[in-house]
C-alpha cells in the first residue's frame, strides 16, 4: 500500500473513530499528510495545548491506527500547542 | 522478567502534569510497552484498554484493585509515578503486583512536609526548626509565639504554592489569612489536599541549590546539582533559574550531596529518582525538602546523559525502574540551564510576544510557553503554574545564566 492509499484509510478512520472520540473533549485532529507511513497530524480545539495531547496521540490515536492499518509506521504532530486557546487540560503542577 | 515479550511499564501520570510528552517519548525510545494511568478518562480510554487506564490515585484500594485486574490481562514489569502524588500510588500499585518499590513510609514522608521534617530531625539531618499548627488556631496568638523570620507552608502543595515568609506578627497574620484562602481554593479541595494543618518553620538564609539524584539499591547517584542564582528570600519563593554544574565551592557541593544522601537514607528511600532543595550558610548545609520524584515542570528537558547526550532524564529513570540499565551514565559535559518563566502579574492572558526573539538569543536552545491565550492567571503564592520554560546551553554556567536572562527579557506578556 502506498502513502496515498494509507492516507485514504487513515482519513476514513479519523472520520469514523478518531474525531468522534476526541470530540468528546472538544478536540479535533486534522490529517495533514502521510509520508513513508508516518501520519502527520495537527491537533485543534481542546487537543491544542492540552497537557495530555501526547498521551492521546501515542496511546490513543497511534495505537488505533497501527491496529487497523498495519502500514502506519508512526505519527508526527505538527501542532503549535502554545497557540491553543481552549485546551481540555492545562498543566499546572509539578 | 518479561519472558520474551517487550517489558511493560505502568506509568502513573496526573492529567495536570507538564511531563506527559517527555515520559511517553522516553518509553518509546526505550522500546517498552507503556500503559498510562491517569485520574481522568482519556478520549480513548474505552477503546484502548491496553494502553490507557483510569483510577483515583488517592484511593489505595481502588489503585490496587485496578492494577491487579489490568495486570491479569497485560503483565506489568514496573510501575512509575511521575510526581509526588503518583509516587505514592505507584508504591501501592507495585505492592499489589509484587514488584520492587520503595517503602510506603518513605514515599509518604517525602510527600508530607511535616512527617519528613520529623524523620529527618530524628536522624540528625539539618532541617529548619518547625512546628505543626491547626488552621483554626488563633493567628494573633500564634503570631506572638513564633520565631521570626519564619515561613508558613502548606503540607502537600507543590511549586511553592502557599509558601509565605513572615518577618513579624503583622506579616504572620496576613500570611496566615492568605494561606487559609489558598487551602480553600476549589482545586485544592478537589484534590483532597491537607487543609486543616500547616507548617511554620524557621527561615534559613543563604543560597539555595537543587539536587537531582537517582537511588540504586540505596546508593544515591548524583545526576545534577543546580545553582539557583536568583535569591529566594521571600516573601514568596518563586523558582526561576536553575543552572548546572554548580559554581559553589567543591567543599560546599560535597556537604550538600552528603546532606541529601543522609536525608534519603533517613526517610528510607531505596530506589528511583529524588529531587532535593537545599540551602547552605555559615552553619553548613540544610535540607529544605526532598521529593521521591524527578525534577518538576518541563525542567527535566535540560538534563542529558551519556557521552553523546542522547539519554534523557526520563529515559534514565524509566530504564532503571524497568531494570534495563545497570549503570548511571554521567551528565554531558556542557553547562545547561532552565528558567521557569514567572507569571508577571494576575490577569487574563492575551498573548506572549517575543518568543522567536527569545529563541534566537545566543545560547538559548528552546522556549516553551505553557499557558494559553484567554487563560486567567494568578501569581505566587496563589498560582502553581509557570508562564513557560526557557532552556539554554553553553560552555560555562555563567554563559548559560546570561543567555536565560537575555531570552527572558525578550518576552513580552500582554494581558487583557
Amino acid at each position: 500500500m502506498n502513502d496515498d492509499q494509507v492516507f485514504d484509510q487513515v482519513e476514513a478512520l479519523f472520520r469514523t473513530q478518531i474525531n468522534p472520540a476526541v470530540d468528546q473533549h472538544g478536540g479535533r485532529v486534522d490529517l495533514i499528510d502521510v509520508e513513508d507511513g508516518v501520519v502527520i497530524v495537527r491537533m485543534m480545539g481542546g487537543c491544542q495545548g492540552c497537557g495530555m495531547a501526547d498521551v492521546t496521540l501515542r496511546q490513543g490515536i497511534e495505537a488505533a491506527l497501527k491496529r487497523s492499518i498495519p502500514e502506519v509506521q508512526g505519527i508526527r504532530d505538527i501542532t503549535d500547542h502554545s497557540a491553543g486557546t481552549d485546551p481540555y487540560i492545562s498543566a499546572s503542577s509539578k | 522478567m518479561s519472558n520474551g515479550r517487550p517489558p511493560r511499564l505502568l506509568l502513573i501520570l496526573p492529567t495536570t502534569t507538564y511531563r506527559a510528552g517527555a515520559f511517553v517519548e522516553a518509553a518509546d525510545r526505550l522500546g517498552v510497552e507503556i500503559t498510562v494511568a491517569s485520574e481522568k478518562d482519556s478520549a480513548f480510554s474505552e477503546r484502548e484498554t491496553e494502553g490507557l487506564l483510569t483510577f483515583d490515585f488517592r484511593d489505595a484500594k481502588v489503585v490496587a484493585g485496578a492494577v491487579q485486574a489490568f495486570a491479569a490481562r497485560h503483565p506489568v514489569d514496573a510501575v512509575f509515578g511521575v510526581d509526588d502524588d503518583t509516587a505514592v500510588a505507584a508504591v501501592v500499585a507495585a505492592q499489589a503486583l509484587e514488584l520492587p518499590h520503595n517503602p510506603m513510609t518513605a514515599v509518604e514522608a517525602a510527600r508530607d512536609k511535616h512527617r519528613q521534617r520529623e524523620m529527618l530531625q530524628a536522624a540528625g539531618v539539618p532541617v529548619p526548626r518547625f512546628a505543626l499548627h491547626r488552621v483554626d488556631e488563633d493567628p494573633s496568638r500564634l503570631a506572638a509565639s513564633v520565631e521570626y523570620p519564619c515561613v508558613l507552608k502548606p503540607l502537600d502543595l507543590s511549586a511553592s504554592r502557599g509558601v509565605i515568609r513572615a518577618n513579624d506578627p503583622a506579616e504572620f497574620v496576613a500570611a496566615h489569612s492568605r494561606l487559609l484562602a489558598i487551602l480553600e481554593a476549589p482545586d485544592v479541595v478537589e484534590q483532597g489536599r491537607v487543609r486543616d494543618r500547616f507548617l511554620v518553620e524557621q527561615f534559613v538564609p543563604g543560597p539555595e541549590l537543587a539536587l537531582e539524584g537517582l537511588l540504586v539499591e540505596g546508593e544515591l547517584h548524583i545526576l545534577a546539582l543546580f545553582d539557583k542564582p536568583d535569591r529566594l528570600d521571600g516573601p514568596y519563593f518563586e523558582e526561576t533559574i536553575y543552572v548546572t554544574p554548580s559554581r559553589a565551592p567543591k567543599v560546599v557541593q560535597d556537604a550538600l550531596v552528603q546532606c541529601a544522601a543522609s536525608a534519603a537514607r533517613a526517610l528510607g528511600l531505596e530506589r528511583g529518582p529524588v529531587h532535593a532543595e537545599l540551602r547552605f550558610n555559615e552553619n553548613g548545609p540544610w535540607l529544605i525538602e526532598l521529593a521521591a520524584r524527578p525534577i518538576g515542570g518541563k525542567c527535566g528537558q535540560v538534563l542529558r546523559f551519556g557521552a553523546d547526550g542522547a539519554i534523557s532524564l526520563e529515559q534514565l529513570v524509566l530504564g532503571h525502574a524497568l531494570g534495563l540499565m545497570e549503570d548511571v551514565p554521567p551528565r554531558e559535559d556542557e553547562a545547561a540551564g532552565v528558567m521557569m518563566v514567572p507569571i508577571p502579574r494576575a490577569g487574563v492572558l492575551r498573548e506572549v510576544k517575543g518568543v522567536d526573539r527569545a529563541h534566537s538569543a545566543c545560547g538559548v536552545t528552546d522556549v516553551i510557553i505553557t499557558v494559553h491565550p484567554g487563560q486567567e492567571l494568578a501569581t505566587l503564592p496563589e498560582e502553581s503554574r509557570y508562564l513557560g520554560f526557557i532552556f539554554a546551553r553553553g560552555e560555562r554556567p555563567e554563559v548559560v545564566e546570561k543567555a536565560l536572562r537575555i531570552g527572558h527579557r525578550k518576552l513580552e506578556v500582554v494581558f487583557d
